[in-house]
């Protein structure tokens, strides 16, 4: 897991919740807390992360990484504005999701994995996206589109009819974009 | 000093932070660039690796294509050539060229002007173009088809030699994609650098062009001649039939201009000649400059050896014209040699032989074409003379007609005769078969078939005056194509008429189905008019010809003549069966059937058993002059025994 995941997790937990509860975080997960966006780092880090933060806030460790998706999209947005700039609407960025993430994630690190959003446009009200990893973070797929309609002031409306956590091979999740 | 220690701390704790992030935005700044710097340069290396190592602009191009298409993930690519102020399409595409299929074939025929679609903007513009959302520009000739395939951004670049814009590299992708200076930038190398490769191209076709082209005229030189005549003799050698002549032209009286004048004014003489000559050549033909004053004509797929003669009369005749320097007239001319190929023979030799002839065409007077081979040179006078007599013929008495009685096959009456033109030439007689083809080739046919036409006319009016000759018959008299083609043909036949006070229902005009075959409707038209003049027609050889039978509808005829061909082979029952067709086919559209070549009385006594209504042939009556004709005339019947039906 790239260090950039984690940088941007601490960030809005201490925006929204202060540096003591990164730092309980941090000690209810058993992780040491030293991450740069340059590094790489183990995903049982993040998974010790949300689990602890599922077990603070009583709540499902899916909604905590929804949570942190939408809420790191404006980050994203902030840091690399180019890549939102050519578009005025949220179906449009996120049909652009596998050609920026995969080049800009390998300019920083050759042979990282990145995760591949197959989808299906052909209906112009509804777009259908399939994602696949064993990594399982459809949620925070979720929430990186949630983010993407506030950016757009957009209303995101999302099913998912198949889903990994669910025994299916794989998550489909149907977005309808609202005006 | 201030605050508390905790605050202190805590300042240093942001502090710390700020100075992470700023630290590592650092390093992912070097980073990227370092990776795309690399990127830029991977992509510079494989250009230029094609560029020096390409066999050709084609092979850098489509190298260069693929290796952008990669850098920038762009899904399509295409290369333009200019020529000339225009710029055409390579059809060399990188990219996902099946999912475009739609949009490159809408590319395929474009040639697109300075200003015009994409290239041609970057034409005008001597740089890069970048267009956004480019399928929403209407002006631009492939925006429908850039819509329908989703294409919304377009780059295009030029590639330069120089300041010159030798060709266009374009790129399109389905992205929204802004303006990008640091990849312009780089394609800017890029096209610089392809530029190499055109220049390196055009510098060798030049070295080429130099090295089979004399600089004076531009014409081809020894080398290139020798390079085609070589090219020539293969294709002679696969096929033997065709005719390859080369001649050798060398001016007469060339070098007085050179010494009196100057070479300056010799070599505005040169270029003159060559433009001279350019103009007497087809255009497949190959024209070339020795040396000096000797230039070389190779013709190749010449119908026929008449042909020889009528190209070096043209060479003559365009040198002939004087040539002007300063405004004074020099009057120069040519001495020809010209040689058959033959399959065996090499370029070098061939050219040998012309040079030989025309050495004798000098020793001979000047001013004259001379054939290598004493046979050539035999059988081209032979035509030459002929076709002289042919010429003068019509005034000299020379032409006679001969009739053939046409009889009506039941009653054995004479009906008609057929005029036959013969050609009483030194008292011996010139067969049809020799000079016809040579009349019609040369148009002589026209002032011939009008003395046919005259003198038919005015014996059939002699006839009509005897009155030992009870019934007059009609007189046949065959058209060629090439007389009904003649503007005048209505005048001619109604003056005729007119002339001899002919009775033009006794006119049977013959045509040919090849007549109505290269242009129905004026076929149609002049025999229709022909029709209204009086004048009957019968269609000659039917069944020869390849038109098709709808035509016989419309054609205003009353008379088909059954090509000899089917009578002489009668006695084949399939030919007997397309024989009684031809007659029943006759007999329901209402016209007459004819039967010619009649030889032996099993033909007559079957064409009678089919209901032939008339026939005409050696069996019969042979042509003969109207002198031996009249006696048969008087007793106006051939066959002593009619059938027993």
């Amino acid at each position: 897991m790239k260090g950039i995941v984690f940088n941007l997790l601490e960030e809005i937990v201490v925006r929204e919740h202060g540096d003591d509860t990164w730092d309980a975080l941090l000690d209810a997960a058993g992780v040491d807390g030293v991450y740069t966006s340059l590094g790489s780092y183990p995903d049982a880090d993040l998974m010790a992360l949300v689990a602890a933060a599922s077990q603070a806030l009583a709540l499902p460790a899916d909604d905590v990484v929804r949570w942190y998706g939408r809420n790191a999209l404006p980050l994203l947005a902030e840091r690399y504005p180019a890549f939102f700039a050519p578009h005025d609407e949220a179906r449009g960025f996120v049909l652009t999701l596998n050609e920026i993430i995969h080049p800009e994630v390998r300019k920083l690190y050759p042979g990282a994995v990145t995760p591949a959003f197959a989808f299906d446009a052909s209906d112009p009200d509804r777009l259908v996206m399939e994602y696949h990893s064993e990594r399982r973070l459809c949620a925070f797929a979720e929430g990186l589109l949630l983010g993407a309609g506030d950016h757009f002031g957009q209303q995101v409306e999302i099913v998912q009819p198949e889903c990994m956590h669910r025994g299916d091979e794989r998550c489909l999740i149907e977005i309808g974009f609202g005006p | 000093m201030s605050g508390e220690p905790l605050e202190r701390a805590q300042r240093r704790l942001v502090r710390e932070r700020a100075a992470r992030l700023e630290a590592e935005a650092i390093s992912e700044r070097a980073t990227r660039d370092l990776y795309e710097q690399q990127q830029r340069l991977v992509l510079l290396r494989t250009v230029a690796k094609a560029a020096n190592e390409a066999a050709s602009v084609e092979d850098a191009l489509t190298t260069a294509l693929a290796a952008i298409c990669e850098h920038c993930g762009w899904p399509l690519g295409h290369a333009w050539l200019r020529e000339a102020d225009t710029l055409r399409p390579t059809g060399l595409w990188a990219g996902d060229a099946a999912r475009f299929a739609a949009f490159r074939a809408a590319t395929t025929d474009l040639r697109l002007d300075i200003g015009e679609g994409l290239p041609g903007r970057v034409l005008a513009a001597q740089g890069a173009v970048w267009l956004a959302d480019f399928s929403r520009v209407l002006s631009l000739p492939r925006a429908q088809a850039a819509g329908a395939a989703g294409l919304r951004t377009a780059l295009g670049f030029p590639i330069l030699v120089g300041s010159e814009v030798v060709g266009v590299l374009e790129f399109l992708t389905e992205r929204m994609l802004a303006r990008d200076e640091d990849l312009i930038e780089l394609m800017a190398q890029v096209g610089t650098e392809l530029g190499r490769v055109v220049e390196r191209q055009q510098a060798a076709e030049q070295l080429l062009h130099q090295a089979t082209h004399d600089a004076l005229t531009g014409l081809p030189n020894r080398v290139l001649i020798s390079d085609e005549l070589g090219r020539a003799l293969s294709r002679l050698r696969r096929v033997p039939t065709d005719r390859t002549a080369v001649f050798f032209v060398d001016l007469d009286g060339f070098k007085a201009i050179n010494d009196t004048l100057g070479h300056a004014s010799g070599d505005r003489i040169l270029r003159e000649v060559a433009v001279r000559l350019g103009q007497v050549v087809r255009p497949h033909d190959t024209l070339g400059r020795l040396s000096g004053d000797e230039f070389i004509l190779v013709c190749e797929s010449l119908a026929d050896e008449q042909a020889i003669a009528q190209i070096g009369e043209r060479i003559l005749d365009a040198l002939r014209e004087p040539f002007v320097l300063e405004g004074e007239p020099f009057q120069l001319g040519a001495s020809i040699g010209v040689t058959l190929a033959a399959p065996e023979k090499e370029p070098a030799e061939l050219i040998a032989e012309a040079d030989t002839a025309m050495y004798r065409a000098k020793q001979l007077g000047r001013g004259r074409c001379e054939p290598y081979s004493e046979e050539l040179g035999a059988r081209l006078r032979r035509r030459s003379e002929l076709e002289r007599a042919l010429r003068s013929a019509p005034h000299t008495g020379d032409l006679r007609l001969h009739y053939q009685p046409e009889v009506e096959l039941r009653s054995g009456r004479i009906v008609g005769v057929e005029a036959l033109l013969r050609w009483e030439r030194d008292g011996t007689t010139v067969m049809p078969g020799e000079f016809i083809p040579l009349a019609e080739e040369t148009g002589l046919i026209v002032p011939l078939g009008a003395w046919v036409l005259d003198e038919a006319l005015r014996q059939a009016r002699v006839w009509e005056r005897d009155a030992t000759i009870r019934q007059t018959p009609w007189t046949s008299v065959n058209l060629s194509v090439r007389q009904l083609a003649d503007p005048e043909i209505m005048t001619r036949v109604a003056d005729a008429l007119a002339r001899h006070e002919s009775d033009p229902s006794k006119l049977l005009l013959e045509v040919t189905e090849s007549v109505i075959l290269e242009d129905v409707e004026a076929g149609l038209t002049v025999l229709t008019g022909l029709k209204q003049l009086g004048a009957e027609i019968a269609i000659d050889d039917f069944g020869t010809g390849y038109a098709s039978l709808s035509y016989l509808r419309r054609f205003p005829a009353s008379a088909i003549k059954i090509d000899r061909s089917f009578i002489a082979t009668l006695d084949d029952p399939r030919t007997l069966a397309i024989v009684t067709a031809m007659v029943e086919l006759g007999h329901a559209l209402g016209l007459t059937a004819i039967a010619e070549g009649i030889e032996t009385a099993e033909q007559l006594a079957v064409l009678r058993e089919l209901g032939c209504d008339l026939g005409q042939g050696f069996y019969l009556a042979r042509p003969a002059p109207a002198a031996e004709i009249e006696p048969l005339l008087r007793v106006g019947q051939l066959l002593s025994t009619a059938p027993s039906s």
